[in-house]
């Protein structure tokens, strides 16, 4: 047969095939631009970015877990000024693949500045709206997409004003994903992301101290991937709009498990602090999975879970 | 910085903990400078991220690295053998400067544990006159002290136990040596109370002083920010990345905690 086609159009975001890298896990491209060809990915999601520059949690800021990791990096970041001028242009310079900015922030009115800041900058493909930061909570120690009405307000303010498509990213620390992903559609989100990190926290038994500073921080990596899975799989079957999926993506096949799920495009996270060349393997991966089943284009995969 | 398969030229054992592992990469021994880092998938179940190593040696085709079994990652890495092959990602990390060394400086290089590994690297390449201080907790954990001769580094020793050498902690050996001698730079490499302890003499003796500072590093090139180390920023602090802007920072930088 043909080649099949792993191009998809996301709610208008063009991605030559459906493999990205997780906001959070690529920095702004610089580092991975060595070891990785950029330009070969379906896009690129920023480490997050807030209004103003955040310092970022006290180490220690990382713990490995059994087939994972936690972290508490607390979104340390150089604000968005800084990132416009100087680290949003290098980026753009290293990859012609489609660059998602990923933004947070403690109230709605920050969402609301970094969207306005963000509408006069043309050469991006996406905004990823992080209301799920484990590490980053609102005055009532929630996040916003631990609650459905709060989800509403951040994806309605934001894509209102909006002139990119706007991906909203949940949590998956929720009793009813499927609750807060109408939220954020009916909320006019373009396209819903998850998971976010899984809350969790690890004790050193001989200090009895948390092993992580701010004592809890979000999980990753393949121990997470069954419970991602199952939320993603909720989720698409909770809206109509396109839902990307991620969490403890490790190979092709995981990869083709949320496809299957109902997740149009996939991300991967953690796996590249393992091996950088995971999107490769994943995209060749999926490539070779069409070739055998005859698959000719992706979106007949998407969903299919028999 | 390369990812590559490097293959295991020997895998020696030293002594009860502590382990040389050659390793064929021509590509990162080219170009890898002493205090930099490699980043090692030691292919195990029982360990999930990498782990970083400091560069030994370097040279020709060949870097070694010189190691301590304190967990999982280094009791896999430790049960490697000759001719396999292991995924590294390096050199990493910013090395020791050494611009305003000269040839008639004298120069203390201060290690505890496998400190030694970055810092016999250094000394290797240092034309200047070199003082080797090596603190242990008892002398079977002594190790390749006869390399650092060789290289022209007059070595001196202290145990926690007194088993060999000066009796009590490496800092108090460096103590004594900046009181009785000129000494015009220190480095040091080992556990941070050590580190703290030697950023403060080297303070105290105005003799400036660079340290290498081991932290758990999950991406370890420089894009998760989970390296995170505590840095004097003007009337503040901000968080440096040891993977990137470290390992080795200036001694008098470091918010000691």
């Amino acid at each position: 047969m043909t080649n099949p086609n792993l191009s998809i159009n996301i709610a208008g975001i063009k991605l030559k095939n459906p493999v990205m890298l997780a906001s959070g896990t690529c920095g702004y491209g610089e580092q991975y631009s060595e070891l990785m060809d950029l330009d070969e990915l379906g896009a690129v999601i920023t480490k997050t970015i807030t209004l103003h520059p955040q310092l970022g949690n006290a180490p220690p800021r990382t713990v490995e877990t059994p087939s994972g990791m936690l972290n508490a990096i607390g979104l340390q970041n150089v604000g968005i000024e800084q990132f416009l001028y100087d680290t949003f242009p290098k980026l753009k310079k290293l990859t012609y693949a489609p660059v998602i900015v990923s933004i947070g922030g403690k109230t709605v009115q920050e969402y609301i500045n970094l969207t306005e800041i963000l509408n006069n900058v043309k050469e991006i493909a996406a905004i990823e709206v992080n209301i799920s930061c484990p590490n980053i909570k609102m005055k009532n120690g929630c996040m916003f997409a631990q609650d459905a009405k709060s989800t509403h307000e951040v994806t309605k303010k934001v894509s209102s004003l909006a002139k990119h498509p706007v991906i909203v990213k949940l949590s998956p620390n929720v009793t009813d994903i499927g609750e807060i992903a109408k939220a954020a559609e009916e909320g006019g989100a373009d396209v819903i992301s998850l998971v976010n990190t899984f809350s969790g926290m690890l004790i050193d038994i001989d200090s009895r101290r948390p092993k992580l500073a701010n004592v809890t921080g979000g999980l990753s990596g393949p121990a997470i991937k069954p419970l991602a899975l199952k939320l993603v799989w909720e989720a698409a079957n909770s809206v109509k709009i396109p839902v990307i999926g991620m969490g403890g993506i490790m190979n092709y096949q995981d990869a083709l498990e949320y496809m299957i799920a109902g997740a149009s495009a996939v991300v991967i996270g953690t796996a590249n602090f393992i091996d950088p060349q995971t999107y490769k393997k994943v995209i060749k991966g999926i490539e070779q999975y069409m070739k055998k089943y005859k698959v000719k284009n992706l979106s007949s995969l998407i969903g299919s879970l028999r | 910085m390369i990812q590559t398969k490097a293959t295991i030229n020997f895998n020696k054992k030293l002594n009860a903990k502590y382990y040389q592992m050659s390793l064929t990469c021509p590509s990162i021994a080219k170009g890898a400078l002493p205090g930099q880092f490699i980043h090692v998938d030691v292919a195990s179940k029982k360990v999930f991220l990498r782990r970083p190593f400091s560069i030994y040696k370097a040279g020709g085709r060949n870097i070694e690295i010189l190691y301590k079994i304190i967990g999982a990652g280094t009791e896999a890495l430790s049960e490697k053998k000759k001719n396999q092959t292991l995924d590294i990602i390096g050199p990493l990390g910013n090395g020791y400067k050494t611009e305003e060394i000269n040839k008639n400086d004298k120069v203390v290089l201060v290690v505890g544990g496998t400190g030694i590994a970055s810092l016999f690297f250094l000394a290797n390449r240092l034309n200047s006159k070199k003082l080797f201080l090596i603190g242990a907790k008892t002398k079977t954990e002594l190790v390749n002290i006869k390399e650092l001769k060789d290289i022209g580094c007059n070595v001196k020793v202290a145990t926690d136990d007194g088993s060999k050498g000066y009796k009590g902690f490496v800092s108090s050996l460096l103590k004594k040596t900046v009181k009785k001698e000129k000494i015009s730079y220190i480095y040091a490499c080992g556990p941070k109370p050590m580190l703290k302890e030697i950023a403060r003499i080297s303070k105290s003796h105005k003799i400036p002083c660079q340290v290498s500072l081991e932290e758990h590093m999950a991406c370890g090139v420089g894009v998760c920010m989970g390296c995170a180390v505590k840095i004097k920023e003007k009337e503040s602090f901000e968080y440096k990345r040891a993977c990137k802007e470290g390992p080795v920072f200036n001694g008098q930088e470091v918010i000691w905690e």
